[in-house]
């Protein structure tokens, strides 16, 4: 079968000059689907045996010269948890399906409010009281079918989490509130997992990765001590220039962690204030 | 003794009002006392550094120190 598929994947394949000039496999979403039905696999399946081959699957070409096959590689085998499906988790979830993460857990109780329009990129004008998670559920599989994508519509609660997370290899932390967001820290401390943490308020924003025995959320919030459950957001509201370079830089971590490419902001906290153009690293 | 003390966002706006953001403060001073002389609602600081090392609230800078103070955020 191993065989069979390698050789139909070479016969699918079109020679093509590679990011670094050589020549390159690579496989069409026509012809993925093609093998798709002639050997019963599902999109996902026939992706990692192309990756596999060393065959690219077209639409991850722009990705190769960054991540390499290999990387790519990763990113399919991998499933993340996207935790809140807001301004940053919406965007997260559209990066994480073009870069190919190829499994997503996406969580949140919520529907879409018309004060979600300026920023939640999941959002327009006809989806108002829609469930988050079941547009999030249609855009990732409209974006790429290769993703296997499951659905939580509910909040994250001491009851669930540990079940929620537990066959992910990653979580991201996109979500609006502090006694939530420690949860999840909890969680994947004993899943032993990283956690991709991004937060915003108005003009400003933090991005930071946190591997079990970090606790960088404890720093940064005060553990159990805070007795505030929002920062100044609930004054300053959220911009969708500042969600987007969060959940930009979120997807980014996302990628390096999964890939094992760069260094993920480990105990450091990057925190941007648009409103000046500045940034800063503060070590955790 | 003077400190510069800069901040991001709210915390940023606390200092701008007040025209200049280097201010002699007594040198018994610790960040906390700066922070509640400076008329900055504690709860919207979630970190500090005194010339770029995070430290906690009870720190004592010396003259001549650079104050930030991270503005508590936690919007989705």
């Amino acid at each position: 079968m191993e065989k069979a598929i390698v050789n139909k994947l070479k016969k699918s394949s079109t020679i093509i000059s590679g990011p670094d000039g050589n020549p390159l496999a690579v496989l069409s979403l026509s012809e993925r689907d093609r093998l798709c039905r002639h050997f019963r696999l599902s999109p996902r399946e026939v992706e990692l045996h192309s990756l596999e081959a060393g065959i690219v699957p077209l639409r991850y070409l722009k990705n190769i010269g960054s991540l390499g096959i290999e990387g790519e590689r990763r990113l399919l085998s991998s499933k993340v948890a996207v935790v809140g499906l807001g301004g940053l988790g919406g965007l997260l979830v559209e990066l994480l399906a073009r870069a190919g993460v190829g499994g997503m857990l996406i969580v949140d109780g919520d529907r879409f409010a018309e004060d979600n329009l300026n920023r939640q990129i999941l959002l327009h004008e006809n989806g108002i009281n829609l469930v988050k998670a079941r547009l999030a559920e249609k855009r990732v599989r409209d974006i790429n079918s290769a993703i296997e994508v499951e659905r939580w519509e509910g909040f994250v609660s001491e009851e669930n989490a540990l079940r929620l997370f537990s066959s992910v290899n990653l979580v991201c932390d996109a979500l609006d509130n502090i006694s939530s967001r420690l949860l999840l820290q909890s969680t994947c401390e004993q899943l032993n997992i990283p956690l991709v943490h991004g937060a915003v308020a108005g003009f400003s924003g933090q991005v930071t990765s946190i591997f079990p025995g970090d606790a960088s959320l404890s720093i940064i919030y005060g553990d159990k001590g805070v007795t505030i459950e929002r920062g100044v957001e609930a004054q300053e509201g959220n911009l969708p220039g500042t969600v987007g370079m969060v959940a930009s830089l979120q997807a980014q971590e996302v990628i390096k962690i999964l890939t094992g490419k760069g260094a993920a902001l480990q105990r450091k906290l990057l925190v941007i204030d648009t409103e000046r153009g500045e940034i800063r690293h503060i070590n955790l | 003794m003077k400190v510069m003390v800069k901040g991001f966002g709210a915390v940023r706006k606390y200092i701008e009002e007040k025209g200049n953001n280097i201010f002699e403060v007594d040198d018994s001073f610790s960040v906390r006392d700066i922070i509640k002389h400076l008329k900055i609602n504690p709860d919207l600081v979630a970190l500090v550094t005194v010339n770029g090392d995070r430290v906690s609230k009870d720190f004592h800078p010396r003259d001549g120190d650079e104050i930030f103070l991270l503005n508590m955020v936690s919007g989705g």
